[in-house]
């Protein structure tokens, strides 16, 4: 299955295609975002859902493949992959996922986004948070899974895994990724590192050992 | 299909600028290839020193490799078509 963020890309293309423009531009790049992560062009991204169909933003057919029309990115679609590379990298993020393009989003004040915070009266911070709740790890292996924000029980095999990536660690104490790599950075959890990549690996009864029995105080 | 590489001079450029514009050259690589002009961005390579950067590309022609750049609004100073040389291969 193609990588989320170049479905969101394609799609966005593909837009600018169906607008006769030349340009790719930001609005082009929030709707391929949404249209990638939606189904039965409903967007949920936790609390929040957002009907694309209402936009008049449905997913349409493929454009006419007899005149292919060359479209390039426009300098607001740039900043956008500025501004996503740059939470990516905040976000210890060897490479920008589909979420860091929606995260960067949340900054915008004019053009489809500001109607779209008017419209299901979201804030920035509103966005931020329900995208915080994302679960990359099931929409990987679900695909196209429209429900960002559900938590979802992790597959049985994950939890017979000895190594185990940040994201699917977790899945695995059901805790969010941040506080995973919180655990890594301060030395309460040990990673190991991939060799020659940035890509980090959790023992399995290293996780384990973060588990320790509770003990109700005595009043 | 040739190996071509894109010179680009990019002073101040920043690590998540060069993240940006893979993407972006990823995206119109799949682009190109569904219209029928099979292109891959191969690698790159970023030389502080000099702020510039190597970009490799499999490409048909130099004009694909022009193409795909102005597409992802990554500027570029030189194309020139390479040859690829690797251990394995002396």
């Amino acid at each position: 299955m193609k990588d989320p963020i170049l479905r969101a890309t394609g799609f966005a293309i593909k837009r600018a295609k169906r607008r006769k423009s030349a340009e790719v531009t930001k609005d082009d790049l929030l709707i391929g975002s949404l249209q990638a992560i939606a189904r039965f062009d409903i967007v949920r991204i936790g609390p929040l859902t957002i009907d694309l169909e209402a936009l008049g933003e449905a997913l349409h057919a493929e454009p006419d493949k007899a005149s292919p029309q060359k479209v390039a990115y426009g300098a607001d679609a740039v900043n956008v992959f500025e501004k996503a590379a740059h939470i990516a990298r905040k976000d210890n993020s060897p490479k920008i996922e589909l979420i860091h393009l929606l995260v960067a989003f949340a900054y915008a004040d004019n053009g489809l986004m500001a109607d779209l915070k008017e419209k299901y009266a979201f804030s920035n911070m509103e966005w931020r948070s329900a995208l915080s709740k994302w679960q990359p790890f099931a929409l990987e292996k679900q695909g196209a899974s429209s429900e960002i924000g559900e938590r979802k029980k992790p597959p049985v095999e994950v939890t017979r895994k000895q190594f185990f990536s940040p994201d699917e660690a977790a899945e695995f104490l059901d805790v969010h990724t941040q506080t995973i790599r919180g655990y890594i950075r301060t030395g309460k959890l040990p990673a190991m590192r991939l060799a020659g990549e940035r890509a980090l690996r959790i023992q399995r009864d290293d996780l384990l050992a973060l588990l320790e029995p509770y003990i109700p105080e005595e009043k | 299909m040739g190996c071509y590489v894109v010179i680009r001079h990019l002073p101040g450029i920043k690590p998540e600028d060069l993240m940006g514009a893979g993407l972006r050259a990823k995206s119109c690589a799949a682009e190109m290839t569904e219209e029928g002009t099979p292109i891959q961005w191969l690698r790159s390579f970023f030389i502080p020193e000099t702020e510039q950067t190597h970009c490799y590309f499999e490409a048909p022609s130099t004009d694909a490799v022009t193409e795909i750049n102005k597409r992802a609004n990554i500027p570029f100073s030189e194309i020139h078509e390479a040859q690829e040389l690797a251990p394995d291969d002396v």
